[in-house]
């Protein structure tokens, strides 16, 4: 008896302790990492917490193709307190718009978020860029940071680098800038909407991810599967993103956010763009030392500590030019994917659906051009013969075979080629979006591009077919 | 007086649940605003007047109680009187209940009958789409335009998520299904609210007194996401929902040739000026 009291007492008191709060979202290092030697782990996290920090402060690294956002205005008040400002009118972009995230307590707000004071006739070229909390956060002016923001009463509070209230040297009419107001503001869009699938740092391995056949996207390697750009193009663009979160993928659990305002869409595509950067960053450091200083090499290694010093020496003297153009080659890619001219855009309009057109296209689908059917099947049920075979893996050298039969993608899960009989098409049912997947593939997945195999009228007439399929003649197709 | 307490005790409840009553309209802990469509009208008033006989018993019953423990805890002479029941009032709380709720049960039948029954389904009742619940959304099928919605999916067919579009002022029905698990198809305003369920398909009618957007919800508690499973109903003039068609199956055959490619943003936004 006097146990069962003791019991309702602690699950009567359990609403009071409540769920541990202190956990912090972080970032963790990938797979591939952690089979790096401890001293080059060191360095990817110390180069991937200098580029792009933690996900309670976020670090502004101008060379990358990402709108930071920044929003501000000018000092009406001074004080009260040291290192407070009030602040009196905000610019276009203001706090106002996103006062009811600013004030999210439970995801922290605007904290941590860089600070700029301008004098009241600021120079021209005083641009974020210069004065924000660049990657050398040491050599930046005044890097304030946020510790809060009421917009009810407009009150900025700053605190200096050691976290002691800032002694600004501000006066009414100065300008004050917020900067990284787009990523954090996607940040927190993004914890609330997209981290328990997708995971923090976007590995799709939130703690719901467990319970999915078919896996959230781990966005680490900067590969989206259904996009509209070409195939030498391995970005997806702003609009792609966009449109995946507005209308979900259908035939996954990757739900339609519809709802969504376009605006708040924008700035989770923003963030979801900077977490694949911060990916794309980790694993190219590791392309480039998983080689000499695993941690495999180390165990193999006749003096350890020589390997240590020998990679202490290369990366002193060659880390910043590597970073240096992983940055570039990254700004690349990503610019790459929004210009106009990546976009698949047939010059010939749709062939109309014809039985002429469905025939022809049926014959490509069986053709050994087009080979459609080894892997979709000749009934097109997505069970051809390539999926009972031994492939490729991706990620290893040509001709390793899995030791399971069937078809991998670049995350190395086992993907089924889709059946198309169902009329269910995850990247779009529009035409177009069918012609793109004919035209560029399926990227990080063995559907191929057939853009330059395939003629457009052809393209267009398999288009015609596999949208034709789910209403075919259920008997003559067996 | 602290022999009152206990009387004061079971007093304060019933009294406190009859004011949350009176004061919860102001408070807005009431419906979702009045009912939109004239079938929700009616629920409304079936709501109302079991609330009133409710209330009635409510008060009187506890008026009854309140009064007996009042007088009786002063009464320390007489002795408590032992009985072994009356017949004749057991007769009479039985057959007065009895009645009340046949009476309910009566009254209410001719407006379950319109709302579950499809051969009492008003006439001119027309399917507009073929509305799939799914984890964690609802997936829409509207026929071509001048077309009528057949049971099983057609090459031109138009399909959405989220936005259900409907012509307002006339009974419009849906087909409802369910693809993995139950769900519940509801809209507060309209007062409509059926569970989705899988393997069978439901036709769920309702009809919009005034074009406007409501909250489409799921009532049914589908899995962890299903505080996410929000949708719209728009209801609109004949000629602003068919706008919206022909918009729908412009932007479903879209070849990126033949007119300007919409952004994933324009389909969000399709019709909403025309319904307000």
């Amino acid at each position: 008896m006097k146990r069962l009291i003791s019991i309702i007492l602690l699950v009567a008191a359990l609403p009071l302790v409540g769920c541990d709060s202190s956990r912090a979202p972080s970032f963790q290092l990938s797979e591939q990492s952690l089979k790096l030697s401890s001293f080059a782990q060191d360095k990817v996290q110390g180069e991937l917490n200098a580029g792009f920090g933690s996900p309670a402060e976020l670090v502004v690294w101008p060379e990358l193709e990402i709108d930071y956002g920044q929003f501000g205005g000018t000092i009406g008040k001074v004080g009260p307190r040291p290192g407070t400002i009030r602040i009196g009118q905000t610019s276009a972009e203001g706090l106002e718009s996103q006062s009811s995230l600013a004030t999210d307590g439970l995801l922290e707000g605007l904290r941590g978020a860089a600070v700029v004071v301008s004098k009241a006739q600021p120079a021209d070229g005083t641009t974020s860029e210069e004065t924000s909390a660049t990657k050398d956060t040491a050599s930046a002016p005044a890097a304030y940071r946020v510790a809060s923001y009421d917009a009810a009463s407009r009150l900025l509070s700053v605190v200096d680098e050691s976290g002691q209230p800032a002694q600004l040297d501000a006066s009414e009419g100065d300008t004050v800038q917020i900067l990284g107001s787009t990523l954090q503001t996607g940040r927190n869009l993004y914890l609330r909407h997209c981290m328990h699938c997708h995971g923090v740092s976007g590995d799709g391995a939130g703690p719901t991810a467990q319970y999915f056949k078919v896996k959230p996207r781990d966005y680490r390697q900067g590969v989206i599967k259904f996009t509209s750009t070409k195939a030498a193009v391995p970005r997806p663009s702003r609009d792609d993103l966009f449109r995946i979160i507005k209308l979900g993928v259908p035939g996954t659990y990757m739900p339609s956010f519809m709802l969504l305002p376009d605006d708040e869409v924008n700035l989770i595509v923003e963030y979801v763009r900077w977490l694949a950067m911060r990916g794309e960053m980790e694993r190219k450091l590791n392309a480039w030392l998983s080689t000499s200083y695993s941690q495999e090499a180390v165990n193999e290694a006749d003096n350890p500590s020589e390997l240590q010093s020998e990679f202490e020496a290369e990366w002193n003297s060659d880390s910043s030019e590597y970073i240096e153009r992983f940055g570039s080659d990254l700004k690349l890619d990503w610019q790459d994917a929004d210009k106009p001219e990546s976009v698949v855009n047939p010059t010939a309009p749709r062939t109309p659906s014809s039985p002429e057109s469905i025939a022809r296209g049926r014959e490509l689908f069986l053709s050994k051009d087009a080979k459609c059917a080894s892997c979709h099947g000749e009934t097109a049920r997505g069970n051809g013969p390539s999926t009972e075979a031994f492939n490729d893996v991706p990620g290893m050298p040509p001709g390793t075979k899995s030791d399971k039969p069937g078809l991998f993608d670049n995350w190395g899960n086992i993907v089924k080629p889709r059946d198309l009989t169902t009329g269910v098409f995850r990247g779009g049912r529009r035409p177009i979006d069918i012609y793109r997947r004919i035209h560029s593939g399926i990227k990080g997945t063995p559907m191929q591009a057939f853009g330059t195999t395939l003629k457009e009228e052809q393209i267009w007439d398999v288009v015609n077919y596999v949208l034709s399929i789910p209403f075919e003649d259920k008997q003559s197709a067996h | 007086m602290v022999n009152k307490f206990w009387p004061i005790f079971f007093m304060f409840w019933p009294i406190l649940a009859i004011v949350s009553f009176v004061i919860a309209p102001s408070m807005n802990w009431w419906f979702p605003g009045p009912a939109m469509s004239p079938l929700g009208q009616q629920i409304d008033n079936l709501f109302y007047l079991i609330l009133v006989i409710v209330t009635v018993t409510f008060v009187g019953t506890h008026v009854a109680l309140g009064y007996v423990l009042w007088r009786g805890v002063d009464n320390k002479n007489t002795k408590a009187w032992f009985s072994h029941g009356s017949h004749n009032l057991e007769v009479l709380w039985s057959i007065a209940p009895a009645g009340i709720l046949m009476f309910i049960s009566l009254y209410q039948l001719d407006v379950w009958m319109e709302f579950r029954v499809k051969s009492h389904f008003p006439e001119g009742t027309t399917p507009v789409a073929e509305v799939t619940a799914r984890q964690f959304e609802w997936r829409i099928r509207y026929p071509a335009p001048g077309k009528k919605l057949m049971t099983t999916p057609q090459a031109d067919d138009l399909y959405t998520v989220n936005d259900l579009h409907v012509p307002f002022g006339r009974p419009v029905s849906i087909r409802l299904r369910a693809m993995d698990v139950q769900h519940s198809f509801f809209i507060p305003e309209l007062r409509v609210k059926q569970d989705a369920v899988p393997g069978t398909v439901i036709p769920v009618w309702f009809e919009a007194s005034k074009p406007g957007e409501y909250d489409l919800t799921c009532a049914e508690l589908c899995g962890w996401g299903h505080y996410k499973m929000r949708g719209r109903v728009f209801a609109e003039s004949e000629s602003g929902f068919d706008k919206y068609i022909r918009t729908l199956q412009a932007e479903q055959n879209f070849d990126g040739v033949t007119q300007p490619e919409h952004s994933g943003a324009q389909i969000a936004e399709y019709g909403i000026e025309d319904s307000q």
